[in-house]
């Protein structure tokens, strides 16, 4: 016990004496398990750190989707709240509706404020034609009116425009600010008088017939070679309607 | 345990903490023997020792990540063995058993009721000598394994159990002192 090689905290016999009874060995079941847990735990990092990765990045694209299309939504709301009108009209209606809707509206609404200058415009329209033009454009003014009742026509078909006007809407987004200025022009005149012959249908159907049936009476007495009366009745047509070029054969046959 | 592959144990766990498997079977195969000792001759049976075997090397897998360089490896591993020990010790109760280091007599007691005959069979030895290691209170026990089957120094075994050197020479001192008794004759 004494043995010089030792110190208080070495024991070379008993050191020696333990490493000879270190026979005792771990069962391979035990080691198997330890390393297969070993290997499978680094091998799954891979694979976790990949869905990790794909894991908060889905949710936080949707997100950011989401908020983005929400934020544009709004935001376009805020500052354009007819496109947002006309996208709820363009879910039931054909693409080049909403837009003959909307121009239709702007055409209706200058429509609503010419109303009490349409006289003055009718008269300036019919002063302007040429004596060729003359029959064509009076037929024109005097036809559109004729074909619906002002009552019975209502608001919608009122600022509603033929199919055949509906092309130049959509082509005036491309087209030259001088020919989208002409178009408008042209559409509401168009848009005018249509306008007007609601509004006025009544007087004009009486105007027209008035017309027909003094011209017809001026060539009835001109057949009946009642020059006179034809001549007075000519004069009193003149006086009712003074900017009125008058058919050729009343003017030769009263000359 | 081999002792020439230390200097490299650490290298090993880093390696393994990068995803190196074959880095880990190294280090195991280096460890297992020792370790497994040591737990066998700190329990009570064999089959509780095997549990906490394993859950020793599972606690190392899971926590390769915490590992750093600059403490030994197997200064880290017998300190997670220690810890799991104590779990062990405070579930059973016995905790206030593993707490004991007076210099209690039990053991001389027990040495003086089992007074062998003389025998010069070395097996004989070495049986009576893991018998009187199992008599031992259990820091005492504790100090002289990490000693012979970590090959730690008494520095190191006391960081690897969390105390100072001091107390780890003093404990050692009990053991060695014990363990001579409990021997009698026999070296």
């Amino acid at each position: 016990m004494n043995d010089p090689h030792q110190d208080d905290c070495h024991d070379d016999q008993l050191s020696q004496l333990y490493q000879q009874s270190r026979m005792e060995e771990p069962p391979m079941s035990l080691d198997s398990a330890i390393l297969t847990q070993a290997r499978k735990v680094v091998e799954k990092p891979e694979k976790k750190r990949i869905w990790n990765r794909i894991g908060w990045m889905v949710p936080l694209a949707s997100t950011a989707i989401i908020l983005l299309t929400a934020t544009l939504v709004i935001q376009m709301k805020a500052e354009h709240p007819e496109l947002m009108t006309q996208a709820v009209v363009m879910d039931a209606a054909p693409i080049a509706e909403p837009e003959m809707l909307e121009s239709e509206n702007e055409v209706a609404a200058q429509v609503e404020t010419a109303l009490p200058v349409k006289a003055a415009l009718e008269k300036k329209a019919v002063g302007a034609v040429t004596a060729k033009q003359a029959p064509v454009s009076s037929a024109r003014l005097f036809e559109r009116p004729s074909m619906e009742s002002a009552d019975q026509v209502p608001r919608a078909s009122r600022t509603q425009k033929p199919q055949s006007h509906s092309p130049p809407v959509r082509q005036s987004r491309s087209a030259p600010p001088s020919l989208q200025s002409d178009r408008m022009v042209s559409d509401m005149m168009d848009a005018e008088l249509e306008a007007s012959g609601s509004a006025q249908t009544g007087s004009k159907i009486n105007d027209e017939l008035s017309i027909d049936a003094q011209l017809k009476q001026i060539r009835e007495l001109i057949v009946q070679k009642k020059i006179d009366e034809a001549q007075k009745s000519l004069d009193g047509f003149r006086k009712a309607y003074p900017g009125f070029i008058l058919p050729k054969d009343i003017t030769d046959a009263l000359k | 345990m081999n002792h020439m592959n230390k200097s490299n144990d650490e290298e090993l766990m880093l390696r393994y903490n990068g995803g190196s498997s074959d880095a880990f079977a190294v280090l195991y195969q280096q460890h297992k023997a020792a370790l497994y000792r040591y737990m066998l001759r700190s329990c009570e049976s064999k089959a509780v020792a095997e549990e906490l075997y394993q859950d020793v090397w599972m606690n190392v897998i899971h926590a390769r990540g915490r590992y750093k360089a600059t403490a030994k490896f197997s200064t880290w591993l017998y300190s997670i063995a220690n810890n799991r020990l104590i779990d062990h010790y405070r579930k059973q109760g016995k905790w206030d058993d593993y707490l004991v280091d007076d210099d209690g007599e039990h053991c001389a007691v027990a040495a003086q009721h089992e007074q062998p005959e003389q025998q010069a069979d070395i097996n004989q030895q070495i049986e009576r000598l893991l018998h009187c290691l199992e008599k031992l209170p259990p820091l005492q026990r504790q100090v002289f394994l990490l000693k012979e089957e970590a090959g730690l120094t008494l520095n190191a075994l006391a960081a690897s159990i969390g105390i100072g050197l001091e107390a780890a020479k003093s404990r050692m001192r009990y053991a060695l002192g014990k363990l001579r008794l409990c021997m009698g004759g026999e070296i």
